[in-house]
């Protein structure tokens, strides 16, 4: 999600007025925006330039604790993520087909969220690719939508209702 | 084997096997009906809610002919009971394990072990096949059925395992607002409120930071040390903050919006974490 700001990645015109909205509510303090710290391995460039770096810093200062949160690694968020991998785990049928295994980095980043509890996981993530599990399909074959059928996190891809009002 | 019925009852068929010239065993028969009705009681009382069952089967038809069957309705145990919400409950949730589909969060762990006994032959010639006319389709116990209820134990058994929470001590840090300073009778503790996760954490200063404790009052601060955790919460309970390891955070204000650097590192190269076998089941 960030780097599609930083990217500027072209999506919908819903989905960017989406995030419009999220950022303009961060500014007025009524929401803060959490993750991992190995988001930052996935958002900043392979190489740095010099414009590069005065881009690089302006982007880890937002990270103030207050508006933007940063979240460490620890020994309980990588337990919890290899329980969320373990879960969705699905081997190989007879014939070598139907292998599922999520994403080390998807399952760092959800465990980082239901360890501290946060309630809504932000993610445009629907794509099948290489054996993955799409993160916006998570609960699609679960009755309860909840990560490891336990750990409540609410996981969308924001998008708008209507065009913004720009306010 | 698609039907549509009278679903107030149902009929259990065991097709016998060729070595006793299609007959089934009756021991092969008794135990697989023992073993439907007491997963549809245990089935009827998770989606109840109840320690006891509410519900009988009477034996409402029976045929010799191979396969061999004997058909079922529930009938009330107790006064003013109708069984017929739990009973059709429970006939969906053996059709979508037969399917491979979840079932309903009210079947646990016990019934879906239970599910994988239904499934499992006893025997090789007690009989050839096994399963009863559900609500439109047939749900067959077999090797498939099997395979499902076994992944469905596994996956409630990850389910119903505790979350249990690393106990130990780490080098590392935490950020958050300090909020108070507790030296009254030299304890030296402060408290930070994180802006996500624990409420509050107590950390301990160093001698050498006395003097300089008051200047980070209500300010946000990083507070560097040896971290302790406890098996009650995923959260650091103590501190232990090393010299020179509080300091004001961030170390440099944002001087751009998340919006200001919209498109700043577009058409660059990203990189492409490789964790390899990490975390690797």
């Amino acid at each position: 999600m960030f780097y599609e700001v930083v990217g500027n990645e072209l999506v919908e015109q819903a989905k960017q007025d989406a995030v419009k909205e999220i950022l303009s509510e961060n500014r007025s303090g009524t929401n803060i925006i959490v993750t991992s710290v190995i988001a930052h391995l996935e958002v900043l460039p392979a190489k740095l330039s010099e414009k590069g770096a005065s881009d690089e810093a302006d982007y880890l200062a937002l990270f103030d604790a207050e508006h933007f949160a940063e979240i460490e690694l620890n020994t309980n968020i990588i337990l919890r993520a290899r329980e969320i991998r373990d879960y969705y785990y699905v081997p190989p049928d007879s014939n070598g087909q139907g292998h599922r295994m999520m994403d080390v980095g998807d399952a760092i980043h959800l465990a980082t969220a239901t360890v501290q509890n946060i309630p809504e996981f932000h993610t445009r993530d629907n794509k099948k690719k290489k054996g993955n599990v799409p993160l916006l399909d998570l609960y699609k074959n679960q009755t309860v939508p909840k990560v490891c059928g336990k750990y409540d996190l609410k996981i969308l891809s924001p998008e708008a209702a209507q065009g913004s009002l720009g306010v | 084997m698609s039907e549509s019925r009278d679903i107030s009852d149902f009929t259990i068929y065991l097709e016998g096997h060729d070595g006793h010239r299609g007959n089934v065993l009756v021991h092969a028969f008794i135990g697989k009906v023992h073993r439907v009705v007491l997963v549809l009681n245990r089935l009827e009382r998770a989606f109840i809610d109840s320690a006891m069952r509410h519900t009988d089967f009477e034996i409402v038809g029976a045929d010799k002919r191979n396969p061999t069957t004997i058909t079922l309705k529930p009938v009330p145990h107790v006064r003013s009971y109708d069984p017929q919400p739990a009973f059709h409950w429970a006939m969906s949730q053996l059709a979508a394990v037969a399917r491979g589909d979840e079932p309903d969060g009210r079947v646990r762990g016990e019934i879906a072990k239970d599910l994988v006994k239904l499934a499992t032959k006893d025997s090789e010639d007690g009989y050839k096949a096994f399963w009863i006319n559900g609500h439109a389709e047939a749900v067959k116990f077999d090797d498939n059925f099997l395979h499902n209820a076994l992944a469905l134990t596994r996956t409630r058994e990850k389910e119903d395992t505790p979350t249990r929470w690393h106990v130990g001590s780490a080098l590392g840090s935490i950020v958050g607002e300090l909020r108070a300073v507790d030296d009254i009778a030299d304890e030296r503790e402060f408290v930070i409120v994180p802006p996500t996760g624990a409420e509050s954490i107590t950390c301990v200063f160093p001698e050498s930071l006395r003097a300089t404790m008051g200047d980070y009052l209500f300010r946000m601060v990083k507070v560097e040390g040896t971290l302790h955790y406890g098996k009650d919460s995923p959260f650091p309970y103590r501190v232990e903050a090393n010299d020179n390891g509080i300091a004001p955070y961030p170390d440099r204000k944002p001087r751009r919006t998340l919006e200001d650097l919209r498109g700043v590192f577009a058409g660059q190269g990203r990189s492409e974490p490789d964790w390899g076998s990490l975390l690797n089941v």
